[in-house]
């Protein structure tokens, strides 16, 4: 067989070759270095320039917003916020509102169409996701001015119609980019039925940690079939709860988010953090959570739970619309907050984030985009909202029933983000190093001395590599 | 037709799939060598170059080296575990039996099923309660022998076993093909110099289909190395640590699962390892089955 000449070939590929790094090459000039940012010396390197592809005819005069959103096709949310949306648009002719429901990974979707150039003006996610995606990377549009504003339906500004401290949740160095939708806190959720039955009644807030094991095992007494703590062990953000909220009541938050920025990871080794992980190792070896929780896969705990098989999960507060298609019409839940400690440095301390609408910086109607958010967080809608189960921190909006107790729980605790803020300030390290050990430990396969030991070298490891 | 003639024959037939080829697999893969090369959350528009900073990382890094071990495992165990039945399979329904067909068509089954639905029955052919695994233990009184099959001393090798089940139908099928095109007078020289079944299978159906076996081994070496979906479902929403493949544990770095991981740059050069990885493996592989071919 005849073979090309290979000067051909090499010609080919020469060309080919020189067009591929032409392509790769920066397309801004490399500027001075970000020393903190990389292990190696670092350079600024711009992506392509977006191009806009977004060419649907809007009718003149009439602007066009595009919401993409983290529920999915059929949702029940979904269905409202598309109604809403249908709604709002009769009432305002001159903005257009495209939709776009794309489900929980919207998040995934929004990098290739920022780097596609693709105009999206709203997205929805949880607070820490859409501050870490597009706050924290300079995408987001801060909100003050608009929530200085006058309301859609109240003659309060917008940002008053908002139940205190909830817009904390968006805020960032200052400036309020991320507007709360629907809030939760973490908490105990019981089978309130089978407490009644047991004649035990726990306090909502202010429960001590002595009165929660006697009501363990008041409950264990009289339900020995029943296992008393639910938890599905293969989700991480699910099992670390329950050493963070240990830790940070016997500690304290400082000292808790101290720890986990220490460098040298030796303030993991503190008392406090072995006295909290062998108060969580005793609540297992008792046998409270449900047998073989360390291999239970989301749902099956819940499902226990609502099928009388478990007494209690401790969980955020989406727990009883979650399972709401699952749950017996007549179960009754119960809600009370994680227990304090006698002498404890952070009692009164609870958990709240929120499902947040974050605004591009990049939008070309910011007006248009706040009336719109604007009239989707108003009381009418907020309203409706709240009728599927989903609290909505505005005043005036009806709390669902089954989550009373979560604001008299705010009333009377500091709320904090997500684990102390680390979920959000360093969601690396908790995922690579807090969760690493946690999980092991969580799952009984470390003892609280050889969990410390593990923060410990997993945090000097990740910060020795930052 | 002159030599330069053919030449310039070959050229124009070869420039189309050489084009393609280039702008769909050769200049996205040394993109991502470019985006490897920098620190980027994927959003917005710029990214930090570190030069081999995501690589040095990724010496350090415990949960790669865990992932990469994990990814192995599956690759090695599983390949063993899925070429050991489907041979044994692919023996046993080359013969003239009853009901071949719907033997064959059962073992390809799950092949049919997504990987999505694969993960989501075998979450509960493994849930301790209500499972069918468990269950059938209890019945058969072998109630000891019942693990939490999930948890994390065992669930890599669970998944194992999942993954086996889903694709030995699929190789089997491959071997079959092989099996059916080797001439049946081979079979009865065998019969005839008094060979046993195991002889025959080492002897003449083997070899007969080593190329065909080759093949498949590839296939099933780029395949392992990639599995995610499987991984995903089963341990849907939030693959725990312990399940960390390679790819799941791109997934998180890229996306993030519960915590708002985003890391496209160390993501995409854990990717480009996992490119050199399954070259390496393909590489390997074809080393190793080297021998020459029978022709018949």
């Amino acid at each position: 067989m005849k073979h090309i000449k290979p000067v051909w070939f090499n010609l080919v590929m020469a060309v080919l070759a020189a067009l591929l790094f032409a392509q790769c090459a920066p397309v801004a000039p490399v500027t001075p270095a970000v020393p903190t940012q990389a292990q190696a010396p670092a350079v600024v390197t711009n992506a392509p320039a977006p191009v806009d592809v977004t060419k649907a005819p809007v009718a003149a005069g009439k602007v066009k917003i595009v919401y993409w959103s983290m529920f999915s096709e059929g949702e029940p949310l979904m269905q409202l916020l598309d109604k809403s949306t249908k709604d709002f648009m009769v009432e305002y002719p001159n903005i257009q509102v495209e939709t776009k429901w794309a489900g929980r990974q919207v998040l995934t979707q929004l990098q290739s169409a920022i780097a596609a150039g693709t105009q999206v003006d709203i997205v929805d996610h949880s607070d820490d996701r859409v501050l870490n995606a597009l706050v924290k990377n300079g995408l987001a549009l801060p909100m003050d001015k608009y929530l200085g504003e006058k309301a859609y339906d109240s003659e309060k500004t917008w940002g008053e119609t908002f139940m205190p401290g909830v817009l904390d949740l968006g805020k960032y160095q200052g400036k309020t980019y991320l507007i709360p939708r629907d809030d939760y806190i973490s908490a105990f959720f019981t089978n309130q039925a089978m407490l009644d039955a047991a004649g035990v009644t726990p306090k909502v807030s202010g429960m001590t940690w002595v009165e929660f094991k006697t009501m363990l095992e008041t409950l264990k007494s009289k339900n020995p079939n029943v296992a008393l703590l639910g938890a599905d062990g293969n989700v991480a953000f699910y099992n670390n709860w329950w050493f963070s909220y240990l830790a940070i009541r016997v500690a304290g938050k400082d000292a808790f988010h101290d720890a986990a920025f220490d460098k040298s990871g030796e303030k993991w080794g503190a008392p406090e953090f072995l006295q909290a992980a062998k108060m969580l190792r005793e609540l297992q070896d008792k046998g409270y959570f449900q047998e073989g929780f360390e291999g239970s896969v989301w749902p099956a705990a819940q499902v226990k739970w609502v099928n009388g098989d478990v007494a209690m999960m401790f969980m955020g507060a989406w727990l009883p619309k979650e399972m709401s298609a699952q749950m017996p019409q007549d179960f009754k839940i119960g809600m009370f907050a994680f227990p304090d400690l006698e002498g404890g440095k952070g009692n009164q301390i609870v958990e709240h984030w929120a499902n947040v609408y974050g605004v591009l910086a990049s939008t070309k109607n910011p007006d248009a985009v706040a009336t719109y958010l604007k009239y989707i967080m108003s009381k009418k809608v907020g309203s409706e909202i709240s009728k599927l189960g989903t609290p909505i921190p505005l005043v005036g909006v009806p709390v669902p029933a089954a989550l009373v107790n979560q604001y008299d729980i705010l009333k009377v605790a500091q709320a904090i983000p997500a684990r102390a803020g680390l979920n959000t300030e360093i969601p690396e390290y908790m995922d690579t190093a807090f969760n690493v050990c946690d999980d092991k430990f969580f799952t009984k396969q470390l003892t609280p001395e050889a969990f410390i030991t593990c923060l410990k070298t997993e945090s000097k490891a990740y910060w020795a590599k930052k | 037709m002159g030599r330069s003639g053919r030449q310039r024959m070959v050229i124009p037939f070869l420039l189309p799939a050489f084009i393609l080829y280039t702008v769909f697999f050769v200049y996205p893969a040394v993109q991502a060598f470019w985006v490897s090369l920098h620190n980027w959350s994927g959003f917005g528009q710029t990214m930090i170059y570190i030069g081999m900073g995501n690589y040095q990382e990724m010496l350090k890094d415990t949960i790669f080296w865990a992932a990469f071990r994990r990814t192995l495992y599956i690759s090695v165990v599983g390949g063993i575990g899925i070429f050991v039945l489907a041979l044994f399979f692919a023996q046993i329904l080359q013969r003239s039996l009853k009901g071949k067909r719907f033997f064959r068509s059962l073992i390809f089954f799950p092949m049919v099923v997504p990987g999505i639905g694969l993960g989501l029955i075998w979450q509960f052919i493994y849930n301790n309660d209500w499972g069918l695994l468990s269950g059938f233990l209890r019945l058969v009184g072998l109630k000891s022998l019942n693990l939490f099959w999930l948890a994390p001393d065992h669930i890599i090798q669970s998944l194992t076993i999942a993954i086996i089940w889903s694709y030995v139908g699929y190789y089997m099928t491959i071997l079959l093909a092989g099996i059916d095109k080797i001439p049946v007078t081979y079979f009865e020289a065998a019969v005839l110099d008094g060979a046993s079944e195991w002889k025959t299978f080492f002897i003449v159906t083997l070899p007969m289909i080593w190329d065909v076996f080759v093949v498949a081994l590839v296939l099933w070496v780029i395949g392992s190395l990639k599995i995610f979906d499987l991984i995903a479902a089963t341990t849907f929403p939030a693959p725990p640590t312990s399940t960390y493949t390679l790819t799941i544990y791109i997934w998180s770095q890229a996306v993030g699962t519960y915590t708002p991981v985003y890391r496209l740059g160390y993501a995409t050069a854990l990717g480009v390892v996992l490119l050199i990885m399954v070259v390496i493996g393909v590489g390997f592989t074809r080393l190793v089955t080297r021998r020459e071919a029978i022709e018949y």
